[in-house]
């Protein structure tokens, strides 16, 4: 069980106070963190160049390893099913679906999130995203941008088309699409 | 306001233009907005290549954000015209997550958007939501130049249902 579930399961079932009542309590505890059933392991992860531990469930996706346990909000969760790129981190240099990605299969991996794309916030993409002023609401720009930081280690000069098969898996609900092709433009000409 | 929108997207001009057109205009939150819409029709695959807007919403404090925020609405405004579909059964939504509802992606985003407004000192009124309703009728107007049908109920566009 993720955390998320076991917290949004925990969160339906205190609603009522069971605590004296043994039928309804045996109930609201089959939903409890069963320590002994789960089976927990440490993991080491290497994220933005450093390494860190981390105790959970292998099953965790590595979305909430980040939020939950290493407190790197930056990457945002938006579906859970891998449809709309809020949660892209790279692996190894590639873009990612963090939502999908379990913690086990990233072991020993290199884990670049948001976070960690540039020690200052200047890396080209970041540059151009603040000129062109891209973000609105904000929640989809982390995935934005680490989806064209990989476009652009991968093809350098980007046409139109580049750019549309590569970002059209990440929504905006904001709609900066046109903005976001200006941006990556503006970032592979820097 | 509309007279601005004809000016700047040649309404006069356009007149040969091989793609469709179509206007709209709307007035909600003290605020004027109009948009002229052109989309091309290629094997029943709609595209929209260019869209001009125009508003009327007092003293515009910071533009480039003024110009995003209309940007959106045009956009968002297409993914909801062409694919928005939201259906609901015992109460529920049907489309629950970003795999059943179709959201616009960046590939679908219209090609251009050129956004003006008309200058005045007027204190500043709505920016947000009046340049989102007008993008319906100009997408629903531009539709029934392609195709000659005309489009009253949204989602005008869908996976079974595309244009022929
Ligand atoms: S949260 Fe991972 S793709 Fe949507
Ligand atoms: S800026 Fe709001 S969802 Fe993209």
């Amino acid at each position: 069980m993720w955390t998320g579930e076991k917290h949004l399961k925990t969160v339906n079932f205190c609603l009522i106070d069971v605590s004296n009542q043994p039928k309804e309590r045996a109930n609201f505890e089959r939903f409890l963190p069963q320590k002994q059933n789960d089976v927990m392991a440490k993991f080491n992860l290497k994220i933005n160049g450093k390494t860190r531990q981390v105790d959970v469930d292998p099953d965790t996706p590595m979305l909430w390893v980040l939020r939950d346990h290493l407190d790197l909000q930056g990457t945002k969760y938006g579906c859970g099913i891998a449809a709309c790129g809020a949660c892209t981190v790279h692996l190894n240099g590639m873009a990612m679906r963090s939502c999908v990605l379990p913690v086990s299969a990233a072991e020993n991996q290199e884990i670049t999130t948001i976070e960690g794309l540039s020690e200052n916030g200047d890396h080209p993409v970041q540059k151009a995203w603040l000129e062109h002023d891209v973000a609105q609401c904000g929640y989809c720009q982390a995935g934005q941008i680490m989806s064209a930081a990989a476009l652009l280690k991968n093809i350098p000069n980007p046409s139109d088309e580049d750019i549309e098969a590569y970002m059209s898996g990440n929504i905006c609900r904001c709609g900066t699409y046109t903005r976001i092709k200006a941006a990556v433009k503006t970032a592979a000409n820097s | 306001m509309l007279e601005l929108v004809r000016e700047k997207s040649g309404w006069t001009a356009g007149k040969k233009s091989k793609l469709s057109r179509g206007v709209a205009a709307y007035f909600c939150h003290n605020s004027y907005a109009a948009h002229v819409l052109d989309l091309s029709v290629k094997k029943g695959k709609v595209t929209v290549e260019k869209v001009t807007s125009a508003l009327d919403c007092g003293i515009i404090v910071n533009p480039l954000s003024a110009t995003n925020m209309v940007e959106g609405a045009v956009t968002d405004g297409i993914g909801n015209a062409f694919y928005g579909a939201l259906t609901f059964k015992n109460g529920q939504p049907e489309q629950n997550n970003f795999d059943k509802y179709r959201m616009i992606r960046i590939h679908e985003a219209p090609k251009a958007i050129d956004v003006h407004f008309v200058k005045n000192d007027i204190a500043p009124t709505g920016l947000g939501e009046p340049p989102f309703p007008p993008v319906f009728g100009a997408v629903a107007n531009a539709l029934y130049k392609a195709t000659g049908k005309r489009s009253y109920h949204q989602p005008f566009l869908s996976e079974e249902k595309e244009l022929d």
